[in-house]
């Protein structure tokens, strides 16, 4: 028995061993694949265009008789920030860089806000999981379109449930790997609920609105 | 020519051993009672820190302590790590491990967490036009001006296009305008900025340092848990927390400390600080003066009789301090530990007295009882001194003593005649060739002395803080950007509106300077004030300013409540929870304090002396000029004090004799100080304070060697005596409190020093 078993494994010795080489060399080629495309994500981040779009807000607060309905543009610069600038219908800007929140005044000086919170913002806003998985659990939703990936975050910490009972947040891929928010819908504990939607838009980037990540 | 021993018949002269015996022992039966019935009534309130033993008079320092309390149960922790989620998570657990604790009122960590916005929003929700923000104020004006209705409608769309905001969601129910949102984010989050470095990251209210990121946690005590046994628990519980958490980060190897800042911390390592000391000084002079009890009787039995004299002074003594004082200072043990030497001494006189003789036990007693009432009556004179100070520690040393000093003469006189031993001892006697010239060389070595006495009363230089604590204060205060301690500007008023209206006029003139402050005037306005701004929202209303936002809320809303709004009432105690700011009533006025983050600039000093009923409180330098004052003043004290002492001493002894034996103490406290000076930077008024002490027991010393003359004997027994009061004194010089030590070191220098004139000082032949 053991004689058979040896002939068999000296018989199957080179093909074992043919096998072994083949994975090995695919394994190889899929790890330089993979530190290629970690090297294109790097320079695809550097080369990352920011994105300007348009959103539309609506709040429904309980003792409102009518939805507050605000709009205006933002600015997603990836790694660098969101600047957020209303429209309608009071106008304001806010920047909300990688070292805090910013208020914008009327002659575009910077007031730093410290009661807001930049890293939360930038998360939800990059649909960035990883982070977001810090202050909430996350589910999948289902979605009727294949192109949005849906989350329902549910808060972690006391702090944050006081804020949100749920945050549904869905995003889009956009062509070079950044991801976008399409929807965002916030509800409160009381009901409350406000619901952001964001549009790309091509209206190109101002010197004044880029100048602001610098 | 030598004088004849003075002895006196008396009525304890002539009770039986038996009856001295029953006396004796109901006397400490009884103290044992009365002692048994005042711990059982109630915690015996003490007090440490040498800042908690002063008594300072004046109005608005007064004011200044009892607005001060506010800080008195506050603590602040601060967790640091490295990842701020494993900060909050940390935080959270020490928060859930003290939650359950009977002393504690409140923690938590985010100061806008809903329960408190809550309570806010209750409260200025019954009127929510009565308290505008400045920046909302000045829209509502705008707009009046402009006859334009977009600054009114502006503000109310800026706070509705957020994201989320707890505060604007949560008040939006009672009201809908959004005024009172607008009026408390303002508030709120004034307190977090300024100076202070306070932000939220990841929706957690933080602090970053240069390495770690630091979550607060705020502790409120409840009022009656302050007292010192459970500022005690409370300072061990967190040094346990603290130690424990150390220990599992050591372990894991991560970056990482919790910090701890509140004046309870320091009360409690002051009393710490003093009960190590009460039992390790206690423990050494007990130990110190056993064995020169030992050395000069060799017998088991004096020692029992000294251990019984020493036990009988310390009981006598704390039923005295507990009948008369409702709170009791622990340093006032630390001093009353020199109780020790001084009852000893009594014991001495009577022991060796029996060592030498074979008199009967009235003999002995008629002996010792002049020496001893005259070294009774002068040490309680010499400390009663001290009652002329307005240090109540010192009042509760002198009851302590005083009183003390009583059971051990009691003692002395009843109980060490009738002891029989028949051991010769150790000799402790000098007779060395006494010579007037040595009191005159010392007279002018202390004369040439005084001029090199610095004195410096600052009251940092007196007392003593944890070290560990001082590092910690100082770390949170470079993180938080805010003192831990305020600098405080009184302010006063007989009308409180009137000084709500007072203080935030001058809340306004120093920001406007520059200043960072808190003040009660951010939260509690006049009721005139109040009604202004009902009538600027009434204005706007009447004007169609609301007409934007009144599309918005339900029909009518508005204008219904205007109808409704009227004046809060003030509730400052329920706002002092959230701003650290109170009104007080003492002597008949109201007082509140503004809270400076920094020292007044020269402009803002300027600023506060010009408004009316304003001080800047300087509490430190007006305790420091006051001890000041009472040094001075006590030269003042002592000298009818030795003039009285003199006339005393003449009548007995002839004032030749009387004038040397007042000078010998003189000279020996006046070189004490001299020689106490090399070795401290400056002297102080305990120093001072030693002074009186030395000259009392030195005339003890001077009494003696008159009453029965210079011999062998008497040296022996006034050599014990300075050496277990050397002792008991100079153990005192290595406390850890400059208060302490230098009024030991002086004590220890000064009974040495009178020691040796006493024995240097030629008595005997004056004439009387």
């Amino acid at each position: 028995m053991n004689k058979t078993k040896t002939t068999l494994f000296n018989k199957l010795q080179l093909p074992i061993a043919t096998l072994l080489f083949i994975l090995l060399s695919l394994s190889s080629v899929a790890f330089n694949s993979h530190a290629e495309s970690e090297t294109k994500a790097q320079s695809n981040a550097e080369a990352i265009e920011p994105l300007k779009g348009t959103f539309l807000q609506s709040k429904n607060i309980k003792p409102l008789k009518r939805p507050f309905k605000s709009s205006g543009h933002f600015v997603y610069f990836p790694t660098k920030g969101l600047l957020w600038q209303t429209e309608k219908p009071v106008k304001s800007v806010k920047l909300f860089a990688n070292e805090g929140v910013y208020k914008v005044d009327q002659h575009g000086t910077l007031q730093k806000e410290a009661q807001l919170d930049n890293a939360f913002f930038l998360a939800l806003f990059a649909g960035d999981e990883q982070k977001l998985a810090q202050f909430f659990i996350t589910q999948p939703i289902t979605n009727d379109d294949a192109t949005l990936t849906c989350l329902a975050l549910t808060p972690k910490s006391d702090t944050m449930k006081s804020l949100f009972a749920q945050i549904q947040l869905c995003t889009k891929a956009m062509n070079n790997n950044v991801k976008l928010p399409v929807t965002i819908a916030l509800l409160e504990e009381k009901g409350n609920r406000t619901d952001i939607n964001f549009q790309l838009s091509d209206t190109p980037l101002t010197a004044q609105e880029l100048a602001y990540f610098d | 020519m030598t004088k004849q021993p003075i002895t006196s018949d008396n009525l304890l002269s002539r009770l039986s051993p038996k009856a001295s015996f029953v006396l004796w022992f109901v006397m400490v039966v009884t103290c044992c009672l009365v002692l048994l019935a005042e711990f059982s009534k109630a915690e015996a309130k003490y007090n440490a820190g040498l800042l908690a033993a002063l008594e300072i008079n004046s109005a608005e320092h007064q004011a200044a302590i009892a607005l001060g309390q506010n800080y008195q149960n506050k603590l602040l922790v601060l967790v640091g790590d490295k990842q701020l989620q494993s900060a909050t998570s940390t935080a959270s657990d020490i928060r859930k491990q003290l939650q359950g604790k009977a002393w504690l009122e409140s923690i938590y960590s985010n100061p806008l967490d809903a329960k408190k916005l809550q309570q806010l929003i209750s409260y200025y929700g019954a009127s929510p036009f009565s308290y505008l923000a400045s920046e909302h104020k000045a829209r509502l004006q705008k707009a009046i001006a402009e006859k334009k209705a977009q600054p009114v409608s502006d503000n109310f769309f800026s706070l509705l296009n957020q994201w989320s905001d707890p505060i604007v969601s949560q008040s939006l129910e009672q009201d809908a305008t959004l005024t009172l949102a607008s009026f408390l984010k303002e508030r709120l989050f004034a307190q977090s900025s300024g100076a202070s470095k306070w932000q939220f990251s990841q929706q957690e209210f933080m602090l970053t340092g240069d390495e770690l990121n630091y979550i607060p946690i705020f502790i409120t005590i409840k009022a009656s848990h302050l007292n010192m046994r459970d500022s005690v628990d409370i300072y061990k519980t967190l040094q346990s927390i603290k130690s424990d958490y150390s220990q599992v980060n050591t372990e894991a190897d991560t970056s990482s400390e919790i910090l701890m800042t509140g004046m309870i911390l320091h009360s409690a390592a002051a009393s710490l600080q003093a009960q190590s000391e009460i039992s390790s000084f206690g423990v050494f002079s007990l130990v110190g003066v056993m064995l020169i009890i030992f050395l000069a009787f060799r017998a088991i039995t004096p020692l029992i009789a000294s251990l019984a004299v020493i036990g009988c002074a310390l009981l006598v003594g704390l039923v005295a301090l507990t009948l008369v004082f409702e709170s009791i200072h622990l340093l006032a043990f630390v001093f009353a530990v020199s109780i020790l030497g001084i009852a000893v001494d009594y014991g001495f006189h009577v022991l060796v007295l029996r060592q030498h003789t074979q008199a009967s036990a009235q003999v002995i007693r008629n002996k010792v009882f002049l020496p001893l009432t005259i070294a009774l009556a002068s040490t309680i004179a010499g400390y009663s001194l001290f009652f002329t100070t307005p240090i109540e520690l010192l009042h509760q040393v002198v009851i302590f003593v005083g009183f003390g000093l009583v059971g051990a003469y009691l003692s002395a006189l009843l109980l060490l005649p009738h002891i029989h031993f028949k051991n010769i001892g150790s000799s402790f006697a000098l007779q060395p060739k006494q010579h007037s010239t040595y009191l005159t060389i010392a007279t002018i070595l202390m004369l040439a002395g005084i001029s090199i006495l610095n004195f410096d009363d600052s009251i940092a230089n007196l007392n003593t803080k944890a070290e560990v604590l001082v590092k910690q204060e100082q770390k949170v205060s470079s993180l938080t950007g805010e003192t831990v301690y305020p600098h405080m500007v009184v302010i006063s008023d007989k009308d409180q509106e009137a000084l709500l209206n007072k203080t935030q006029e001058l809340a306004e003139n120093l920001r406007a300077q520059g200043a960072i402050l808190k003040s009660i005037a951010d939260w509690q306005l006049s009721k005139s004030a109040q009604q202004n701004n009902i009538d600027l929202v009434q204005a706007n209303w009447q004007l169609n300013n609301y007409q934007d936002v009144s599309s918005y809320l339900a029909d009518n809303a508005i204008e219904r409540s205007l109808k409704q709004a009227k004046p809060l009432e003030l509730d400052p105690a329920f706002i002092a929870q959230y701003t650290g700011v109170n009104i007080k009533e003492i002597d008949n006025k109201y007082w509140t304090a503004l809270l400076l983050n920094e020292l007044p600039s020269k402009n803002q000093k300027q600023l506060i002396a010009q408004s009316l009923d304003s001080h800047y409180i300087n509490l430190p330098q007006a305790l420091s000029q006051q001890l000041t004052q009472v040094r001075t003043d006590i030269i003042y004290v002592a000298l009818p004090a030795a003039i009285i002492i003199l006339v005393i001493l003449s009548l007995y002894f002839g004032f030749s004799s009387a004038v040397v034996m007042l000078l010998v103490p003189v000279v020996s406290s006046g070189l004490a100080l001299v020689f106490s000076q090399l070795f401290q930077t400056s002297l102080n008024i305990f120093n001072v304070l030693a002074c009186l002490l030395i000259i009392t027991l030195a005339i003890d010393y001077m009494v003696f060697f008159r009453a029965h003359g210079a011999t062998k004997l008497i040296s022996h027994t006034v050599s014990l005596s300075a050496i277990s009061s050397a002792l008991t004194f100079g153990i005192m010089s290595f406390s850890t409190t400059p208060a302490v030590s230098s009024f030991g070191l002086t004590l220890l220098l000064g009974i040495s020093l009178a020691w040796l004139l006493s024995h240097l000082t030629p008595l005997t032949n004056i004439k009387k």
